[in-house]
């Protein structure tokens, strides 16, 4: 989770991404960070984030990136 | 066979007896398969043979991809007490395999592509930079089968869902064929999904009145767009850009709007015309047009302008570039170089740069093409990255963004901005490409009269131009809220009927007829 937590305040240093919980819903993501961020988190914890998972509810917030890349992992 | 032919509705009468009335529901798709090879026959001049090429090298990597997924289930079932770290090293031994397979049969189908469509525009390039050694290389001149364009790219879609499990393989390699070659859609797409497209084929489908009457419908509309506004369109496109020199830098520019217009009657009209001939048989194609000159932005018009080659290059290609590890080096670097807000739009440009260079070649293989895409991108870009400048200066000049009067701006912006770009693959060489854009800023002379505005054309087409264009437009800004066909089917009968008739008559008293093999459709060159 921190790993995660070092790339997204990379990216956006003024988001408060501990307790921001609609990061898309809300606007603060926009399509441009969510290209970075996914191929950031599909390098640093070796998965493949497909094109249908670009969801809101796996990037509301910074618990269900985690989720999802946990996710993913089991799959892989 | 052109589908504004009158040989395409025999063919087409033909074909629903057949698929209603003689096969059985369950090979109803045969009859749809035998169609197609007849369309693909009779339609394409080059040899069928790169066709079945192509559906026998897709129909094999399926088989393939299925045989890698067996061995790993089998693998599970006869070893059920592996350790974690053994299922995971035998998923990723599957996974390399499949990749492997999958990558075989796209490069086997791009090649194909690259030489029969691009083999002369690169032996060309390989011959100029060779010519201070007094060398040339031979370049052998194919022609381009029908539709090469289009079922390459269906196939590399469908192989890359059938990697990531999106879809499950067809096993049935007639049924491949046909989704391959399934004849509305060869001329000029749509692209169409395998999850969208393959298991509507292959059902059978009952007969329905509804279908016949929408899909009738909806063909009248694309006979009106083509015959009656396209095809008066043609020859006022051709005369400016074919005679650029004798006409002023408004004329010209006019050219490259009349272009504009021209292309979306004609392919949004055999995307109405296919659309409908699929209705006939039940089969819904994905839509290819969204009124596309409402667009209040280039990067929004790509969204409603040939929307399924928009989203292929998207799925299988923007996206997969732009989160590859080249593009997170980039982004890092465009962060280190140009700080965080600048830095993020890194990978989406890196991305963005093939993609439009693609989508350029993929419609001509000529450098005026490639300039045209790039152009676009350039444009896209451009905007992505002056983005908070506009904003600045839409503050300073206190306009309210929401006020209706931005927004027409905005799509009045967009399609004078499309129109421009309309001179690359307008132009009939390079030179002209540079003669053209001179007139538009050294020869600004307003027409004097209406052969200035209209050269070649008679006072009585114009008029039936203007009127049909209208109606078009109409149609339009009313489909923006609601479907046309929907709305006409709460009317009575008597006012659908006169409808039909007066759109019918329209066609056959206003339409121009006479034309080539391929029904001179601008996009089925492609």
């Amino acid at each position: 989770m921190e790993k995660l937590m070092n790339i997204l305040k990379e990216l956006r240093p003024e988001v408060d991404f501990v307790n921001e919980k609609k990061l898309i819903d809300g606007a603060i993501l926009d399509s441009f960070d969510l290209v970075s961020l996914i191929g950031e988190l599909n390098e640093a914890f070796d998965v493949e984030i497909s094109f249908d998972e670009i969801e809101p509810e796996n990037f509301n917030c910074a618990q269900a990136m985690w989720d999802m890349i946990q996710k993913l992992q089991q799959e892989d | 066979m052109a589908v504004n032919s009158i040989y395409f509705l025999l063919f087409l009468l033909v074909l629903f007896l057949l698929y209603y009335a003689v096969c059985p529901m369950k090979y109803r798709w045969g009859a749809l398969l035998i169609g197609s090879i007849f369309f693909y026959v009779t339609a394409c001049a080059a040899s069928p043979f790169y066709i079945l090429v192509t559906g026998i090298v897709v129909w094999t990597a399926g088989m393939c991809v299925e045989r890698c997924e067996k061995n790993l289930t089998h693998e599970r079932e006869s070893n059920p007490n592996r350790t974690k770290m053994q299922e995971k090293q035998a998923a990723a031994k599957c996974k390399k395999q499949k990749k492997r397979i999958v990558t075989v049969a796209v490069l086997i189908n791009l090649g194909i592509l690259a030489v029969l469509k691009y083999g002369g525009l690169f032996g060309g390039i390989v011959n100029r930079m060779l010519l201070f050694t007094g060398y040339s290389l031979a370049v052998p001149q194919f022609l381009a089968p029908l539709g090469i364009s289009y079922y390459t790219l269906i196939s590399i879609g469908y192989l890359i869902d059938l990697y990531k499990g999106k879809v499950k393989v067809q096993r049935n390699f007639l049924k491949v064929m046909l989704f391959v070659s399934f004849f509305p859609q060869i001329t000029q797409g749509p692209l169409s999904r395998y999850r969208q497209l393959g298991g509507q084929l292959y059902e059978g489908h009952a007969y329905d009145y509804h279908n016949l009457s929408f899909g009738c419908q909806r063909m009248l509309w694309g006979f009106f767009k083509k015959m009656v506004i396209a095809e008066r369109m043609q020859p006022l496109v051709q005369t400016i850009f074919e005679h650029y020199e004798s006409y002023s830098g408004v004329t010209c520019f006019l050219g490259c709007v009349y272009m504009t217009v021209w292309m979306y009657a004609d392919f949004s009209g055999y995307m109405d015309i296919v659309s409908g001939a699929c209705e006939l048989f039940g089969i819904r194609l994905e839509e290819n047009f969204r009124r596309p000159f409402l667009a209040e932005s280039l990067a929004e018009y790509w969204r409603r302008w040939h929307i399924t080659l928009s989203s292929w290059f998207r799925d299988y290609m923007f996206y997969p570039l732009a989160v590859s590890s080249p593009a997170v080096k980039f982004g890092k670097l465009g962060r280190k170089w140009f700080g965080v807000r600048i830095g993020k739009l890194f990978p989406s440009l890196f991305a963005l740069c093939f993609v439009w260079t693609a989508t350029g070649l993929w419609h001509d293989a000529s450098i005026k093409y490639i300039l045209w895409g790039v152009a676009n991108g350039v444009v896209i870009m451009g905007a992505m990255v002056l983005e908070p400048a506009f904003h600045s200066a839409k503050c300073a000049l206190h306009i309210q963004e929401e006020s209706k009067a931005w927004h027409i701006f905005c799509k009045f912006r967009t399609f004078l901005l499309v129109s421009a770009l309309k001179i690359f693959p307008g132009a009939v060489s390079g030179g002209a490409v540079l003669g053209m854009a001179k007139k538009f800023v050294f020869d600004v002379r307003l027409p004097g009269s209406l052969e200035e505005i209209f050269p070649g054309m008679q006072v009585a087409d114009v008029a039936i131009l203007a009127v049909s264009l209208t109606f078009f437009l109409l149609v339009d800004l009313f489909e923006e809220k609601k479907q046309l066909r929907d709305a006409l089917a709460t009317k009575p009968f008597g006012v659908r009927w006169c409808s039909y008739a007066f759109l019918l008559t329209a066609i056959l008293c206003l339409g121009k007829f006479g034309i080539d093999m391929t029904g001179g459709f601008a996009y089925a060159q492609y």
